[in-house]
C-alpha cells in the first residue's frame, strides 16, 4: 500500500469529511487523521445499525434460519475479539488460574520458602 | 453579541505551539497542512532548481537540516500564527547564530503535528509557559 499524497487526503476531507479547502490546511496532520479516525468509527456504527435491522428481519422472516443469526454473522468487526470490539472474556477455569499464578511468579519471583521447612 | 475568533489563533487549544526566541522576541511555531505544504512545495523548487531528482515530502520526514531548508521551513511554520510575517520576511529572520536553536525546535513542532504513533497517547500537547507571550 503506497503512502498517501496530498491529493488523497484533500480528496478525502473535501468529499467524506466535508471540511473546506481554508479548514483543511488549517488542520495539523495529528488532528486530520483524529478527524479520520472518528470518522471511520461513525461509519461503523452507520453499519452496525444497518446490520441490527438486518438480522431483526432476517430472523423474524417467514423463512427464518434453524439457527438464529447474530449481528457478528453480518457485521464481523462486531464479533468478540476482533479488532476494534471489547475482548472477549476468559473463563477462569484451573488451567488459567494456574497461568496467572506462574505468570506472578515470573513478574515477582517465587515466595520465599520459611527456613527449615 | 461580537463573536470570539479562536481558529487558527494562539487560543486555539488544537493547534500545538513551540516556542522559540529570536532577538528578545517569541515567536510561536506551529505546523499546519498549510504550513507543510508551503514549506514542501518551496523546498521541492528549491530542489528543482538546483537539477537535483530528489524531493521532500514534509508529511512522512524532516529533510536532512541546512541552512537553506531551516529557513524555509521555519518560515512556513512561524506564519501559522504570524499571518502579518511575509514568507520572505520570515525566511530572512533567524539569523545565522540562531540557526541551530530553530532547527531544534522546528524539529519539536514537527513532532508535535505528526501522526501519533499507536503507543502514544492522545494527551493534549504541553503548553510551555512561553508560548502565551
Amino acid at each position: 500500500v503506497s503512502a498517501p499524497t496530498w491529493l488523497d487526503l484533500w480528496a478525502f476531507a473535501r468529499v467524506r469529511i466535508g471540511l473546506s479547502k481554508a479548514e483543511f490546511f488549517s488542520l495539523t496532520p495529528r488532528a486530520f487523521f483524529k478527524m479520520h479516525e472518528v470518522w471511520l468509527e461513525s461509519q461503523r456504527d452507520t453499519h452496525r445499525m444497518i446490520a441490527l435491522l438486518r438480522v431483526d428481519l432476517i430472523n423474524h422472516s417467514f423463512y427464518r434460519p434453524t439457527r438464529p443469526l447474530e449481528l457478528a454473522d453480518l457485521m464481523p468487526a462486531a464479533r468478540p475479539g476482533a479488532a476494534g470490539s471489547a475482548p472477549r472474556r476468559r473463563r477462569l477455569t484451573k488451567k488459567f488460574r494456574g497461568e496467572i499464578a506462574d505468570r506472578m511468579r515470573q513478574i515477582f519471583g517465587a515466595p520465599a520458602t520459611p527456613a527449615g521447612s | 453579541m461580537s463573536r470570539r475568533k479562536i481558529a487558527g489563533t494562539i487560543a486555539d487549544a488544537t493547534l500545538p505551539k513551540t516556542p522559540v526566541e529570536i532577538d528578545g522576541k517569541i515567536y510561536n511555531l506551529c505546523f499546519t497542512l498549510g504550513a507543510l505544504s508551503e514549506a514542501e512545495t518551496s523546498i521541492n523548487a528549491e530542489l528543482a532548481r538546483e537539477g537535483r531528482d530528489d524531493y521532500v515530502n514534509l508529511l512522512y520526514a524532516l529533510p536532512a537540516g541546512n541552512l537553506a531548508s531551516t529557513r524555509i521551513i521555519f518560515a512556513a511554520a512561524v506564519r501559522a500564527f504570524h499571518p502579518e510575517l511575509t514568507f520572505e520576511q520570515a525566511r530572512d529572520l533567524p539569523a545565522l547564530e540562531d540557526l541551530y536553536t530553530i532547527a531544534v525546535k522546528v524539529r519539536e513542532a514537527w513532532n508535535r503535528a505528526r501522526v501519533k504513533d499507536k503507543d502514544e497517547d492522545d494527551a493534549n500537547p504541553t503548553e510551555p509557559a512561553a508560548a502565551v507571550a
